[in-house]
């Protein structure tokens, strides 16, 4: 959906961090389809890398830079930033899968905390400060609820690694603006959803969706014993980007923090049903047989065992986004549902089986 | 019994040196590291000292690995909170890089417990009067050093949920006393004016009426013994550790001056005048129950042992 604040990006130079990454891949095909030059900084350029800006045609591709870097190169950071006098920086790189967090604890630190700090001090120390920097929090920074939902000033007290490190990153952007006015804006996402989210080894929708389409015969989703309780909020992708373009541009978020809004708010069996229900419906029109096999296949419940810790209910209030900003978020979790599976099953069609 | 051994982090410093030399005279085998050599006045034959950077991870995990320390106190820092305006990066560094490097270690290595050095200061610091408990919310403020204690707690709390290792979080309000040499403290600011100054002034960074809570180095120290001591069958723990009696600077640098020479001196103030000053202290309930600690020394005898340390040391 367009914004109000389009017309401002037609013309603009802009960084986006993780940009070869699912939300930055999306921002950065919006910000070119508007008009803007990106230049997209990744640690992972890879050719061969599932990115939806490997799939944007030629025609769009001319305002579009890919830069290889790693964020926690202090000094490789600070060169890019104060080599060009970008408009809009968007920090989106990072861990975000906390399964990898907790695997490499370490090196998510040194990611997302010290990462998010090398794009804020070059920010800072710059002689043209881009107009703002747009950084993707998350819902986990706030730990276990204590009431029905999480407001923007509830305490922080994530619990596990990639936790800790989003909210390093969400404490330093904010104290970076209130001691020395650096222009930042803090949006804390909650699950984002859509096609083109290449981390199926971990997160519920692209991971699900992976089993049913998969190529050679469909297979049931899973469903954790260990995740049966959790509720979580949804949003699709493109409110997302149409909420972090909207951060960028008003005037009312610096300095802020923002919860972004959901469109859903549901147990993790019932994301899983509903999957399971959308695709079946959308198979059974070009592909009967898949159809009745996923059906027939159902959820595999199973334990996960080695328990990376999870957070029970998480559920944001966002209130402040559509007062403050006018936010609204345009697409239902049953349209988005239907686009990211129509968008597999083409693509399941497409490359035959 | 065995020898325990220890690793103190940030022993050259104020606070670490002091924790050093009480470790040893209680009968641990103490193992000190820090990045800066030690002062002449904080040196302690019984330490031995490892001169090294926090943040360089492998020299880390090559300490901890060769002394196998049961417990880590983690004191090392940028402590200073003007400091952390000038110098923001370096400060989130040595506060949130090494602490991380500290963690990876201990974890690697299977360290029993890790006591780690936090501060009043990540509850903000808000005008008016306030007493903080251990369930208050962290604030963000106008600094980096609060801001990135907050950040450091909560990666040690996520090391320890996440991996079983025990921690405990202490956190500190104003230490003060014999050894600190730091020209951005009140205390020996105030001292060293009084021993040896023409003006008592304090420049503009208060008006006086910020009232504070001050602990005394030994009474921190006994705080970071009990902290490492204590068997509640817990994996974390988190303490403040003050005297919930705080005091304005005013008053405690009249007092620093009539204990120096018994002259009062008019301190010089020329900060903006605050409306509503803040007082801020630190309920140590907790500390008295779980830890059974108190703070022992009140503010007159301990800033008379400070006054005294300094003339000793002044003109030696
Ligand atoms: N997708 C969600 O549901 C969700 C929810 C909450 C928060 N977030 C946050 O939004 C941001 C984007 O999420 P996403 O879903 O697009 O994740 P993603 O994993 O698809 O993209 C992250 C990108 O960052 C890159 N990257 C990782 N480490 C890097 C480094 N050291 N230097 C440079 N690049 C590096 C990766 O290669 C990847 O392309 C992340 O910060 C994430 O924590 C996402
Ligand atoms: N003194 C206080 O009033 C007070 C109050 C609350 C909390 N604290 C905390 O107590 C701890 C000790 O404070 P202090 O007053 O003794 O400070 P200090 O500055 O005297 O000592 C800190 C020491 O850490 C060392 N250090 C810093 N970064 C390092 C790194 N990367 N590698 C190796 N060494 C490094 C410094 O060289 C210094 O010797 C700190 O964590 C501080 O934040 C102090």
């Amino acid at each position: 959906m367009p914004t109000e604040f389009d017309s401002e990006l037609s013309d603009s130079l802009t960084l986006v961090t993780g940009g070869m990454g699912f939300i930055g891949s999306y921002l950065t095909a919006r910000l070119l389809a508007l008009g803007g030059r990106v230049v997209v900084v990744d640690c992972d350029t890879d050719p061969g890398r599932q990115s939806l800006l490997h799939e944007l045609p030629q025609d769009q591709r001319s305002g579009l830079e890919i830069v290889h870097l790693d964020l926690r190169d202090r000094d490789a950071v600070a060169a890019l930033i104060h080599g060009r006098n970008f408009d809009y920086v968007f920090h989106l790189a990072g861990y975000s899968v906390i399964e990898k967090s907790t695997a490499f604890p370490y090196d998510s630190l040194m990611t997302n905390a010290i990462g998010g700090l090398n794009v804020f001090d070059a920010v800072r120390r710059s002689d043209t400060p881009p107009r703002r920097v747009v950084i993707t929090s998350t819902d986990k920074v706030y730990g276990e609820m204590d009431g029905s939902h999480y407001l923007e000033d509830s305490p922080l007290r994530g619990i596990g690694i990639y936790d800790a490190g989003k909210l390093t990153a969400d404490v330093m952007a904010r104290s970076h603006f209130h001691t020395f006015g650096t222009p930042m804006s803090v949006l804390r996402l909650c699950n984002v959803f859509g096609p083109h989210d290449y981390n199926v080894g971990y997160r519920l929708f692209p991971k699900s969706l992976s089993k049913i389409f998969n190529p050679v015969a469909p297979e049931p989703p899973v469903l954790y014993y260990e995740s049966m309780d959790h509720w979580r909020d949804y949003v699709f992708v493109e409110d997302v980007i149409d909420a972090l373009i909207t951060m960028a541009c008003h005037e009312q978020s610096l300095g802020e923090v923002f919860n972004m809004s959901s469109v859903v708010h549901l147990s993790t069996p019932s994301v899983i049903k509903e999957i399971i229900d959308t695709s079946v419906r959308i198979l059974s029109e070009v592909d009967p047989y898949r159809a009745e096999l996923v059906e027939k296949n159902g959820m595999q419940v199973t334990t996960y065992g080695q328990g990376a810790l999870a957070i029970q209910r998480q559920r944001l209030d966002h209130t402040k986004i559509a007062q403050r900003l006018g936010f609204r978020t345009s697409v239902t979790f049953e349209q988005g549902l239907e686009r990211t599976i129509t968008h597999h099953t083409e693509r399941l069609l497409r490359n035959g089986h | 019994m065995a020898t325990r051994t220890c690793l103190v982090t940030g022993s050259a410093g104020f606070v670490g040196s002091v924790l050093a030399r009480t470790l040893v005279s209680r009968g641990w085998r103490v193992v000190g590291v820090d990045r800066e050599p030690v002062p002449s006045w904080r040196e302690c034959p019984d330490v031995s000292q490892v001169q090294l950077d926090l943040c360089d991870l492998e020299a880390v995990l090559a300490l901890v690995g060769e002394t196998g320390p049961e417990v880590i106190f983690h004191l090392a820092a940028q402590p200073f909170v003007p400091v952390s305006v000038a110098e923001p990066y370096a400060t989130v560094r040595d506060n949130v890089l090494a602490t991380t490097s500290v963690l990876e270690a201990a974890r690697l290595h299977g360290v029993a417990r890790v006591v780690h050095a936090s501060s009043g200061a990540i509850y903000g610091s808000e005008p008016g009067e306030h007493t903080y408990f251990e369930s208050d919310e962290p604030k963000v403020g106008a600094n980096l050093y609060g801001p990135s204690k907050i950040a450091a707690e909560n990666i040690v709390l996520a090391y320890s949920r996440t991996f079983g290792l025990d921690v405990r979080i202490g956190r500190f309000m104003n230490t003060y006393g014999p050894g600190d040499t730091s020209p951005s403290r009140i205390v020996p600011t105030a001292v060293c004016q009084a021993l040896g100054g023409d003006c008592y002034d304090f420049g503009d960074r208060d008006d006086g009426s910020t009232a504070l809570d001050f602990v005394y180095v030994d009474d921190v120290v006994a705080g970071y013994l009990a902290a490492a001591e204590v068997d509640d069958g817990a994996l974390q723990g988190v303490y403040n550790f003050g005297t919930c009696d705080p005091v304005s600077v005013r008053d405690l640098v009249r007092a620093v001056s009539r204990l120096a020479d018994g002259t009062e001196r008019e301190p010089v103030f020329r900060g903006p005048v605050a409306d509503n000053p803040r007082r801020k202290c630190l309920d140590a309930g907790r500390a008295r129950k779980e830890l059974d600690w108190e703070p022992r020394t009140d503010l007159m005898t301990g800033l008379r042992a400070t006054v005294d340390w300094y003339r000793e040391h002044l003109h030696a």
